[in-house]
C-alpha cells in the first residue's frame, strides 16, 4: 500500500490533522479529542468523491458543524488526502451557519500541480492535453473535478488515489437491530456495509463462491471459533440467509443460535471479522472503539486475527480506542498507539515519541493509559508536590 | 539530587516532600502520582503472604515498576514508602519477602532494560511507615494540633516510654467511645461508609490513624473528625519536627531507617539522625542477593 498521509484544517473539532498510518494501529485520546473526526476526514473525502459534497457534508452533521468552533471567523476547513505521490486537497469556505457553493479543490502529481479550482468561482479549467490550444473550461457541478478529470483522461497515476477512496471503509456504529433484519439477497454484495447491515448476505456469497472470494468465509469462521470458544463451533445460514452459529455442544438443528439471539458481543466480534475479512489488498478501513462488547479474550483473538490479515493483504487498520486490554497488545510496538491529546494540537503522535521508549518498557501500557500517564483527559488536579 | 517518592496514602504523597525538604534542603523531592492527584494502591491493606506463583505483577510490583520509572525519567533516588498496617505487625518479614518476590517477578519481564535490576538495586528503596505514616505526629508535640487536635485535648495519652512506631494509647475515654457524640453521623442515620474512624478498627488502641481522628473529633462533620489526611494530615507532615521525632536513639527505628537511606545519598540531615535502624530495612546492612538498595 502506498504511505497514506490524511490532513485536516478547522474540521469539526480538529485543528490541525497530519498523520500517515500504517499496519494495524491504534488511536488513543480523551472523549471528545478527535478520534473519531480523524477517521471522518477519510470518510468525508470519500463521500465528496464517490457521491457529493452535499451527501460528505450530511453524513459529518451538516455544516453548522463542520467547521471547529475555535477557528477564525473567515477560516476555511480544509481536508487533504495525499496517496503515494498524489495529493488531493479540498478547501470549503464557511459562511455563517452554512458552506459556499463552490469549494476549491486541488490535485497535485509528484509534487507539481495538475488542477486548482478556486474556491467561490463557479469555473475551473482541466489540464490541456495533447493537441489542445487551450484548456477546457468546465462549470462546477455535483461532481469533483478530480472525478472530472479522472473520467476524462484516466492518468493511471491517479489509480492509487481512486482505490483508496473507493475501498476505504470507517466502522463507526454497528447497527444491531439492521443486522439483525434479513436483508434482500445480493450476490454482488462481497463488502460489509459500514452499519453491518448485510453481514448475512456479504458471509453467504463468499461461502457459496470461494473461487472467487478465496478462504474469507472460513477465515472468519476460525477465527471467530477462537474468538468466542463457548458459543462457536461452526455458522450456516437460515432460509433468510440470515446466519445462524452453532455451539461446540450442539448435537442438531434445534441447537442452533440465529442472529436475532446471538450475544451483542458475538455479533459485534463476527461484523469486525467480515469487515476485515472483507478488505481489499493495499485498503485501508477503521474501526470506531472495535473494544466495545467485548470480552478481553475476545478483544485480544480479533485482534490477533486483524494483525494476521493487514499482513497477508498489507491493510491499514485505524482502531480508536479506550481499551486497556488492547492497549496492552502493543507492549513490543508502542509506536504503532497514536496519542491524539490537546495539548499536542490534532496531530496523532507515535506514543514512543511521547514516552520513551525505555520507560515504557517497565509498563503494561493500558496501566499507563488507566493512570492516565498519556492521551488523558486535559484536567490539572496538582496536588502532587515537588519541592 | 532529584528524589522520587512512590507512596501509597494521600498523606505522603502531599505532605512528605515538604517535610523531607525540611530534612534535606538542598535537594528536590517529588511524588510521583498513580493517577493525577491519587497515590498508589498499597498491598499490606491485608495480612501479606507470599504472592501466587502464576499471578501477574500485584500492587508491591507496581510500586517497583513506578519507582524504577522514576528513575528512568531523570530522578536520582527513588523511595517506595508503605505503610505496614496493624494487620502485618509481626509479618513485617513476609511483607518484605512478598516484595521481593514481585521485584522477581517484574524482572522477568521480557524488553526490559539491561540496566533495570542495576538501577533498582543501586537507586531505588524500600521503607516501611509504621504501623502507619500517622505515628510520625506522635513523635512531635505539635504533630496533632497541626493535625487538627485542639489543645484542650492534649498531651495524647499514650502509653508512657513506648515507641510510636509500637503504638498504644490509655486513652479511657477513647477505649469507650462507641460514636453517641457523633451527631452529624448520628443524624444520618450512622451511614456505614462514614463511620468514625476509630469505630472501624477493632485495635483501636494500637492505631495512631484511629486516635488522631478521635482526638480531633468533631460532632458537627459527616465522619464525626476534623482529620483528614490529605488536609491536616499533609499540613502536620509539612511541619514535621524531625529533632523531635528522631530524638530519642530507640525509637522509629523504621523512618530512621528511611532517613539513614537518604543520608547516604543526599548527606546529613539537617538534624541529628543517631540512633537504631530497622534490621528489615536498614540500608547500611549488605545482604545476600539484594534487589533494592536496601532488600
Amino acid at each position: 500500500m502506498s504511505q497514506i498521509t490524511i490532513r485536516a484544517e478547522n474540521f469539526r473539532v480538529l485543528e490541525r490533522l497530519d498523520w500517515s498510518p500504517s499496519g494495524v494501529c491504534l488511536l488513543a485520546g480523551a472523549n471528545g479529542v478527535g478520534k473519531t473526526s480523524v477517521c471522518k476526514v477519510l470518510e468525508f473525502l470519500q463521500n465528496l468523491y464517490r457521491r457529493s459534497m452535499t451527501n460528505a457534508i450530511f453524513n459529518v452533521g451538516g455544516p453548522s458543524l463542520l467547521r471547529n468552533r475555535a477557528a477564525p471567523q473567515d477560516a476555511m476547513v480544509k481536508v487533504e488526502l495525499e496517496v503515494g505521490d498524489v495529493r488531493w486537497s479540498i478547501e470549503i469556505p464557511v459562511e455563517g451557519r452554512g458552506v459556499a457553493v463552490y469549494y476549491g479543490e486541488r490535485l497535485w502529481h509528484a509534487g507539481a500541480e495538475v488542477l486548482h479550482a478556486h474556491a467561490l468561482q463557479s469555473e475551473y479549467d482541466l489540464p490541456i492535453r495533447k493537441n489542445e490550444e487551450k484548456p477546457e473550461r468546465r462549470g462546477r457541478g455535483d461532481k469533483t473535478v478530480l472525478d472530472t478529470f479522472g473520467t476524462r483522461d484516466e492518468p493511471a497515476w491517479l489509480k492509487p488515489l481512486d482505490e483508496f477512496l473507493m475501498n476505504f471503509r470507517f466502522y463507526s456504529v454497528y447497527n444491531l437491530i439492521e443486522v439483525s433484519r434479513p436483508h434482500p439477497a445480493d450476490e454482488q454484495d462481497a463488502r460489509l456495509h459500514p452499519g453491518g447491515r448485510n453481514l448475512g448476505t456479504v458471509l453467504q456469497n463468499w461461502q457459496k463462491s470461494p473461487r472467487i472470494y478465496g478462504n474469507q468465509f472460513r477465515w472468519v469462521i476460525d477465527r471467530l471459533r477462537i474468538a468466542f470458544p463457548d458459543l462457536v463451533d461452526d455458522l450456516e445460514f437460515e432460509p433468510d440467509g440470515s446466519p445462524s452459529v452453532f455451539p461446540p455442544d450442539s448435537r442438531g438443528p434445534h441447537d442452533r443460535i440465529p442472529l436475532h439471539l446471538m450475544a451483542d458481543g458475538l455479533i459485534t466480534g463476527l461484523l469486525h471479522l467480515t469487515a476485515v475479512a472483507g478488505a481489499p489488498a493495499n485498503s485501508m478501513l477503521a474501526i470506531d472503539e472495535m473494544e466495545n462488547q467485548l470480552h478481553p479474550h475476545a478483544i485480544r483473538s480479533i485482534l490477533r486475527a486483524m494483525r494476521e490479515r493487514a499482513a497477508e493483504r498489507n491493510l491499514t487498520i485505524v482502531l480508536t480506542t479506550h481499551s486497556p486490554v488492547l492497549m496492552n497488545e502493543f507492549g513490543d510496538c508502542p509506536g504503532q498507539i497514536f496519542v491524539l491529546d490537546y495539548r499536542n494540537g490534532s496531530t496523532p503522535t507515535k506514543l514512543d515519541e511521547i514516552k520513551s521508549a525505555e520507560w515504557l518498557s517497565l509498563f503494561s501500557l493500558g496501566d499507563l493509559y488507566d493512570r492516565m500517564k498519556f492521551a488523558a483527559p486535559a484536567i490539572s488536579i496538582g496536588s502532587a508536590e515537588e519541592v | 539530587m532529584r528524589v522520587a517518592l512512590v507512596t501509597t496514602g494521600k498523606m505522603e504523597l502531599l505532605g512528605l516532600p515538604s517535610a523531607l525538604k525540611l530534612l534535606f534542603p538542598e535537594h528536590t523531592f517529588l511524588s510521583e502520582e498513580s493517577r493525577p492527584g491519587e497515590p498508589f494502591p498499597g498491598f499490606t491493606s491485608k495480612r501479606v503472604v507470599l504472592p501466587q506463583e502464576d499471578g501477574g505483577v500485584g500492587h508491591a510490583g507496581k510500586l517497583v515498576e513506578a519507582a524504577l520509572g522514576t528513575i528512568v525519567e531523570g530522578a536520582d533516588r527513588a523511595i517506595i514508602l508503605e505503610d505496614l498496617e496493624l494487620i502485618n505487625q509481626g509479618n513485617e518479614q513476609a511483607v518484605v519477602d512478598h516484595l521481593r518476590a514481585e521485584i522477581g517477578r517484574f524482572l522477568q519481564k521480557p524488553a526490559l532494560p539491561a540496566t533495570a535490576a542495576e538501577r533498582l538495586r543501586a537507586q531505588v528503596s524500600f521503607h516501611l511507615a509504621v504501623p502507619m505514616v500517622e505515628s510520625w505526629l506522635f513523635g512531635d508535640p505539635q504533630g496533632p494540633i497541626h493535625a487538627g487536635v485542639p489543645t484542650s485535648r492534649l498531651p495524647p495519652r499514650l502509653v508512657p516510654g513506648r515507641d510510636p512506631e509500637c503504638f498504644l494509647t490509655e486513652d479511657p475515654a477513647y477505649c469507650v467511645d462507641d460514636g453517641d457524640g457523633c451527631e452529624a453521623w448520628q443524624r444520618a442515620g450512622r451511614p456505614p461508609h462514614n463511620e468514625p474512624k476509630w469505630l472501624k478498627t477493632r485495635r483501636r488502641v494500637e492505631h495512631p490513624k484511629a486516635y488522631l481522628s478521635w482526638l480531633a473529633r468533631h460532632p458537627s462533620q459527616g465522619d464525626c473528625s476534623g482529620y483528614h489526611e490529605a488536609k491536616q494530615g499533609k499540613r502536620a507532615l509539612q511541619k514535621l519536627n524531625w529533632n523531635s521525632v528522631l530524638q530519642n536513639p530507640d525509637w522509629f527505628k523504621y523512618l530512621r531507617s528511611m532517613v539513614r537511606d537518604l543520608e547516604l545519598s543526599l548527606g546529613s540531615a539537617t538534624v541529628s539522625t543517631g540512633g537504631q535502624l530497622a534490621r528489615l530495612t536498614d540500608p547500611t546492612l549488605s545482604r545476600p542477593a539484594p534487589l533494592l538498595r536496601n532488600l
